[in-house]
């Protein structure tokens, strides 16, 4: 499984159908310890037949209240009404208030970080996160759709199979045109709604800050290789002594 | 693989006030429970708002129906001045001194602009309605009574004699 940093921002990104989900709920079922703390924002009702959480309906302080209960131990599915972006407000304000290191988990995050209306609150979360002992995991459909803030806070980056134009565009401003090509290429999820059968088990290119892009195989989980940078002026000439000078 | 992080048990630093004051969550955790809503609402910003109307239909809705209306118009203008044109007017006239069409004018416009100045509009009122009433049947019952009656006749012969004596000069 691709494996988390300690408290940092994670962002995962790919087409509807595409692993995303999958991927956050493996690493909310995981042994990493900052999953004992998490509260997943649950926008879309995912989490809501799930019993391995504690479900708060709309209510932040009842959730403050479970925290205070125990700040240390606390797996919460956030269940939010109407104002999705209000209530992330709170959420986070909440989470901040504790000292324990912490773990939100947001899918569909464009709703909550659109690229051009997101709220002063959570621009703060996003630059102050780490200080606030708050590690965030979220997740959008497309990489074009979220604020340039989230997308530069993340310290690793989750790249699914995309052919979207305007998304290979985004990568390859950010990490260059061999990992744009490299998107395009992965083996995409190919999932039956209907039938819930799997067809076909993905791949996605991970991209952790200070490594190159590697692909990652859900099929054998591990990194096959590293993304091969293609662009011109990532290529380094080395000095040597010119042979035609002789 | 990285190694995993994270494994102690040691209590974390505690968050610095100053990241919970810029993430709006600081403060004793009882103050700070309280001001967590149990409810979110939409914020300021989304609120539905009443419709900001447009110039013409404050205009509209601040110009009265009676407007149109000439002879209230006439009505108000008059009471406008509270009868002080017409006391006046009458007075030279009593005076034997009757105002001619431009200076009539004139006294209208001076009682208009006082009027104006002052803010006195009756249409605004009860009150000044009210009072107005009071001065005319005040000043109606007067002019009708017998001493009222002598008065204005006094005058009259007044005026009419002093009339006579400049023909003769």
């Amino acid at each position: 499984m691709i494996e988390l940093g300690p408290c940092e921002i994670t962002g995962v990104f790919g087409p509807p159908a595409s692993g995303k989900t999958h991927l956050i709920q493996n690493w909310l079922q995981s042994d990493f310890s900052l999953m004992n703390r998490c509260v997943i924002f649950d926008v879309t009702g995912e989490y809501v037949d799930d019993e391995n959480y504690n479900h708060v309906w709309s209510n932040p302080r009842e959730l403050a209240r479970r925290i205070m209960d125990n700040q240390w131990y606390f797996r919460v599915a956030y269940h939010c009404g109407k104002y999705v972006g209000e209530e992330f407000e709170q959420i986070v304000r909440v989470l901040c208030h504790f000292d324990c290191y912490k773990v939100i988990v947001a899918d569909e995050f464009h709703e909550i970080c659109p690229i051009y209306e997101t709220p002063d609150s959570v621009q703060a979360m996003l630059r102050y996160a780490r200080h606030a002992h708050l590690a965030v995991i979220a997740a959008s459909q497309r990489i074009a759709d979220v604020h340039k803030l989230f997308t530069a806070g993340c310290r690793m980056t989750v790249l699914f199979h995309t052919e979207e134009a305007r998304d290979l565009l985004a990568i390859r401003d950010r990490w260059g045109d061999g990992c744009a090509n490299a998107v395009r290429e992965l083996r995409p999820l190919l999932y039956n709604d209907v039938t819930r059968v799997t067809q076909q088990i993905p791949q996605a290119i991970v991209k952790t800050r200070g490594y190159t892009p590697r692909v990652y195989d859900f099929e054998s989980n591990c990194y096959l290789r590293d993304v091969v940078s293609t662009d011109e002026s990532d290529i380094v000439e080395i000095g040597g002594e010119d042979e035609t000078s002789n | 693989m990285r190694k995993k992080i994270e494994t102690t048990s040691k209590a974390p630093e505690p968050v610095r006030e100053q990241i919970k004051e810029v993430m709006n969550a600081g403060g004793p955790t009882e103050d700070f429970l309280a001001s967590v809503p149990e409810q979110v609402d939409a914020t300021e910003d989304e609120k539905p708002r009443r419709k900001r109307r447009t110039k013409a239909e404050i205009a509209q809705a601040e110009a009265s129906p009676l407007f149109g209306d000439e002879r209230y118009m006439k009505a108000i203008s008059n009471i406008n001045s509270f009868g002080g044109k017409k006391a006046l007017v009458a007075g030279f006239t009593l005076a034997g001194q009757p105002l001619d069409q431009d200076e009539e004018g004139e006294v209208d416009d001076l009682f208009y602009v006082i009027a104006r100045r002052a803010r006195f509009n009756p249409e605004a009122s009860w009150w000044i309605i009210g009072f107005y009433s009071l001065f005319l049947l005040a000043r109606l019952i007067v002019t009708r009574s017998k001493e009222g009656k002598r008065l204005l006749a006094l005058l009259r012969d007044e005026s009419s004699k002093s009339k006579e004596s400049k023909e003769i000069q």
